[in-house]
């Protein structure tokens, strides 16, 4: 394959109840995955897009059809920010979480050729001013994805974590987290911004 | 990488009945087929018939959003062209909310297939309906017998097992080939 596909994190503005709470599209406790396009569409249809057409979504308080809809997150996606700007404009932050018992880990190898560090002891040697450390033998980390390369380390340091553990246990997270920061309210949705 | 053509498409459209509460169902059938899968004698990519979308026009709907996720990765390709799930929708749209006749030739039948241990089993057992076991690549599947009079049940088992495929409830005959 030639060419770089951009990947994204697609996180919806949910509204229950008069709170609103940033949503990410795909959850998960067990890897960090970046969505491609094609990704983002293929989760919409299976939930979202559907629940759209009995308007058990609603966008803006308004129902939509699910054609609509998916043109709104096609609009969202072509109008897509950094995630540095997601926080001074939109409020919202993004940071991956690691945690799992740091012996079961630091031998751990990248199967990717790509990986910038090779190792768990190397990536540890990097980011360990990040590391938290348990009574119990676990770290735990949050990298915050608006700084550089902290994408990057985290789907590699997540890749190593899921050679190393089963889908199942709970003892090992990686995952995603977005989160509200500051005080402002949030526009209705990033389709307001795509639709300006 | 392989992909699913879908070649022609044909819908029913059945008026709500008498009973309390009943709405308008439909019946959407796909012909369609792989783009690397040719028959050995006639070289032509084999399709076929099948009973795609079937229930209330929510219904339909919903199941023709979640096939139009496979649009956007070129998973699924209506004409062998590149379509946007947006687009698949409006297609499927189209033929519930046009005025068009049923199809000239061919009709719909009720022949529900299902795993042996699904629950629509027990529950076909409830209702009386006869059953035939049928074994197909090593897995049993329960066959549930129903009269064409009775046709209307299939619709009840989408209410209630929304799980069910439509080519899990009926199949289609008769319908012109491409």
């Amino acid at each position: 394959m030639t060419g770089v596909q951009t990947c994204a994190l697609p996180i919806s503005i949910d509204s229950y109840d008069g709170g609103q709470t940033p949503t990410l599209l795909r959850p998960g406790d067990h890897g960090i995955s970046y969505m491609a396009q094609y990704e983002i569409f293929s989760t919409l249809c299976s939930d979202r897009a559907q629940r759209s057409v009995d308007h058990s979504l609603l966008v803006d308080g308004m129902p939509v059809t699910p054609e609509r809809y998916l043109g709104l997150w096609r609009a969202a996606i072509a109008e897509s920010v950094d995630p540095a700007v997601a926080v001074s404009v939109h409020g919202i932050q993004a940071v991956a979480v690691l945690r799992a018992p740091l012996a079961a880990v630091s031998e751990a190898k990248s199967s990717w050729t790509s990986c910038p560090f090779g190792t768990f002891a190397r990536f540890q040697a990097m980011y360990g001013h990040h590391f938290l450390y348990g009574d119990d033998g676990t770290f735990s980390l949050e990298l915050d994805l608006a700084l550089p390369a902290h994408a990057q380390a985290a789907y590699y340091a997540a890749s190593m974590m899921c050679n190393r553990f089963d889908r199942g246990c709970t003892s090992w997270q990686a995952s995603i987290a977005v989160r509200q920061v500051g005080v402002r309210r949030h526009q209705a949705g990033l389709f307001e911004i795509a639709e300006a | 990488m392989s992909y699913r053509i879908e070649y022609q498409w044909a819908c029913w459209r059945l008026p709500a009945g008498h009973r309390p509460g009943s709405v308008t169902r439909f019946v959407v059938a796909i012909e369609g087929g792989d783009n690397n899968l040719c028959d050995a004698v006639t070289g032509k990519r084999v399709r076929s018939w099948d009973v795609c979308m079937l229930g209330t026009a929510s219904q339909v709907l919903k199941r023709a959003v979640y096939f139009a996720g496979a649009c956007e990765g070129g998973s699924l390709k209506p004409g062998s062209r590149d379509c946007t799930p947006e687009a698949y929708i409006r297609r499927i749209r189209r033929l519930l909310e046009g005025d068009h006749a049923a199809p000239s030739q061919g009709n719909w039948y009720p022949r529900v297939r299902v795993p042996e241990r699904h629950p629509l089993v027990a529950h076909a057992q409830q209702l009386g309906l006869p059953l035939t076991r049928e074994q197909r690549y090593g897995d049993w599947f329960a066959l549930i017998e129903l009269e064409v009079s009775q046709r209307d049940l299939v619709f009840d088992f989408a209410d209630k097992f929304p799980d069910l495929q439509g080519w899990q409830l009926a199949e289609v005959a008769g319908l012109p080939r491409t």
